[in-house]
């Protein structure tokens, strides 16, 4: 993705070796809803379908949150994260977490 | 007196306007864009580009893969308020609820479909360990019921084996 950081949802990276593990590392992102998106979701909501505000809010939070969690990698002095996993939450009535963890690896 | 029943009939009209309109114009836009997936979907299987997405932990074909990366795709989307309204009604009974499925299982089909395009033009082979997760955005509170929204995220490692 970036930096030449290698990101893998399995145990192993495939067809690569793992040499050392640097532990748990995470990135988080909290995102409030701006009103007026709000407004226009809370409209489209008449028709339902596709919520684009909240997607494209979503996505940009959750690379945010990736972006992070490589950044604690690459600190570690690792080169690949393994086991990557998300969550999102909504922790209050305008706002999502968007949390990505995962082990830090470097890999041969 | 006239006047009384007028504003009565006014009333009635504008209070049930929103959700007649949500009923008509929501059927008509989900329909449209769960045809257009269809659509694309059949396109695709029929061009032969396969079916390259699994659950399996390990890649299946070989273990001599040359590339993998973290792939995912994500959507949100919300029932109408004609459904959010059927929905209510089904909590008083309880029971299955049929208006939210067309939009929850729309999303689900989106995200598994966005990311088996996203990994066959990037050229990988496979995706795999795909977890599929759902997620509450809003929550309803009191003062706000008209807005509902849920994300699905998908994601998966995309692989790509060695030619041999």
């Amino acid at each position: 993705m970036s930096q030449g950081m290698h990101l893998s949802n399995t145990e192993t990276i495939p067809g690569k070796l793992i040499t050392a593990s640097f532990g748990l590392v995470q990135g988080s992102t909290v995102r409030a809803k701006n009103v007026f998106k709000d407004f226009g979701a809370g409209l489209k909501n008449m028709v339902g379908g596709e919520l684009k505000a909240y997607t494209e809010l979503l996505q940009e939070s959750r690379n945010e949150a990736l972006q992070r969690m490589m950044m604690d990698a690459q600190s570690r002095g690792a080169n690949a994260i393994v086991n990557v996993r998300f969550a999102t939450s909504a922790v209050s009535g305008g706002a999502a977490e968007l949390f990505a963890y995962g082990t830090a690896v470097t890999v041969q | 007196m006239a006047l009384y029943i007028l504003l009565v009939i006014a009333s009635i009209i504008f209070s049930v306007m929103p959700t007649f309109g949500s009923w008509l114009f929501g059927n008509w836009h989900q329909g449209r864009i769960i045809d257009r997936l269809a659509s694309e979907e059949k396109a695709l299987n029929d061009s032969g580009a396969g079916h390259p997405i699994n659950n399996l932990s390990k890649p299946a074909h070989s273990t001599d893969v040359e590339n993998s990366t973290l792939v995912m795709s994500s959507i949100s989307v919300g029932p109408s308020w004609w459904q959010m309204m059927l929905g209510g009604w089904k909590n008083i009974f309880g029971g299955k609820i049929e208006s939210y499925d067309k939009m929850l299982g729309y999303g689900r089909r989106k995200v598994l479909h966005d990311m088996r395009v996203q990994a066959l033009q990037q050229g990988f082979d496979e995706v795999i360990n795909v977890r599929v997760e759902t997620a509450m955005i809003t929550k309803k509170s009191g003062r706000d019921d008209k807005t509902a929204a849920y994300e699905f995220i998908a994601y998966g490692t995309a692989i790509k084996y060695v030619r041999s």
